[in-house]
């Protein structure tokens, strides 16, 4: 700036770069696949002990990457059959089920108008490889009214880039309202049971009306029902990161 | 504070009564604390003795805050097994007189003359 009184201007600072601490952030928000945390039960947790080492060791070996019901997984497998000796399915996961090492995790995709669903399990030695190929939560945690929503929604292109996720930012979730196929569906998506919220309903209003008789409203205040995890998912945490730093 | 039911019946409240103690402890504001305390139950005016009685009684306790106790069958014609289910720290008379060892068991009369030596010696 041209000085008014003729003497040099005076030395401003540039503004002082402000630090974003971001990995404090990312300590904090940690996934502990849902395997881990082990089932309600009278059974001896040593079992679960030597179960989660064993999948520790897996880990080590094979890297599973943290994906949700949702994201869409390419995997590829060993086939003794094929001519590379290797198989490769790209599909939505819709369900993960399964504790410790027998883990499975579902994955749908429509081939040439033929709905095809493959359970993988994921500690299984003949899974060569997992990729994420798109990374994203959905409203529910099992999207089984796929089979009964209209097929482009189950579509997921075989040679599909990875989408590429800005690091270390909050998972996406994906508020789409599927739409179905005309009734009779597999389940009856509708009742409170299932509380399903990814979908759009385009049933009459006295049909929604009607399944929410079986709804059960004390269910949600059933003391005993609830499995509180905070802790043992903090125990899970700290042994994993003692098993993984080695 | 303390009630006379069928065995089953206070055996099954027993977890629900301490589940909904642990709510109550999350204290007075918490939103899902009152929704519970509102749906279990049903006299209001317990709700306010749940929260301002029992949950700061029970606060330096951690885990068990009932006492089941068996009791003679019921007298009429089911003949049930009956037991009283009652809150710790209940100010009513106790149930159980705790019975401390009689003064002639062998090791009550060693250590009565182990002190009586000991007074001896000072």
């Amino acid at each position: 700036r041209a000085s008014s009184n003729g003497k040099p201007p005076k030395f401003q600072p540039p503004p002082k770069p402000v630090i974003i601490d971001r990995k404090t952030q990312k300590e904090e928000r940690r996934f502990l696949s849902p395997e881990f945390i082990p089932p309600r039960g009278r059974t001896d947790p040593l079992k679960y002990y030597i179960e989660r080492k064993d999948m520790i060791q897996r880990r080590k070996v094979f890297n599973i990457p943290e994906f949700y019901v949702g994201s869409v997984l390419a995997v590829t497998t060993a086939d003794p059959y094929a001519n590379d000796k290797s198989n490769r399915f790209v599909g939505i996961c819709i369900q993960r089920g399964g504790k410790g090492l027998g883990a499975t995790f579902v994955l749908r995709n429509v081939i040439e108008d033929q709905g095809v669903e493959i359970c993988y399990e994921l500690y299984s030695p003949q899974i060569q490889a997992i990729e994420v190929l798109k990374l994203e939560k959905r409203l529910d945690e099992n999207l089984m009214y796929l089979r009964d929503a209209l097929p482009e929604y189950s579509t997921f292109d075989v040679n599909m880039k990875p989408v590429p996720r800005m690091d270390h930012e909050e998972i996406p979730v994906n508020k789409l309202q599927v739409r179905m196929k005309p009734k009779p569906w597999s389940k009856r998506w509708e009742r409170p049971k299932y509380n399903i919220k990814g979908i759009k309903f385009e049933l009459p209003e006295h049909k929604m009306k009607a399944a929410q008789k079986w709804s059960q409203p004390w269910l949600e205040f059933d003391m005993l029902r609830e499995y509180d995890t905070s802790k043992i998912e903090e125990k899970i945490r700290k042994e994993l990161r003692e098993e993984l730093e080695k | 504070e303390r009630i006379e039911t069928p065995w089953a019946r206070a055996d099954e409240m027993r977890g629900y009564a301490e589940r909904l103690i642990d709510y109550a402890k999350r204290g007075d504001k918490d939103e899902r604390a009152m929704r519970m305390a509102d749906f279990w139950l049903t006299e209001k005016d317990l709700i306010h003795k749940l929260f301002k009685v029992l949950a700061p009684r029970f606060q330096p306790h951690p885990g068990s805050y009932t006492r089941l106790l068996q009791i003679p069958n019921r007298d009429g014609l089911d003949r049930a097994k009956m037991a009283v289910i009652e809150l710790k720290g209940n100010p009513l008379p106790p149930l159980v007189r705790p019975r401390r060892d009689s003064d002639k068991t062998l090791l009550n009369q060693l250590l009565r003359g182990y002190r009586q030596d000991a007074q001896r010696a000072a």
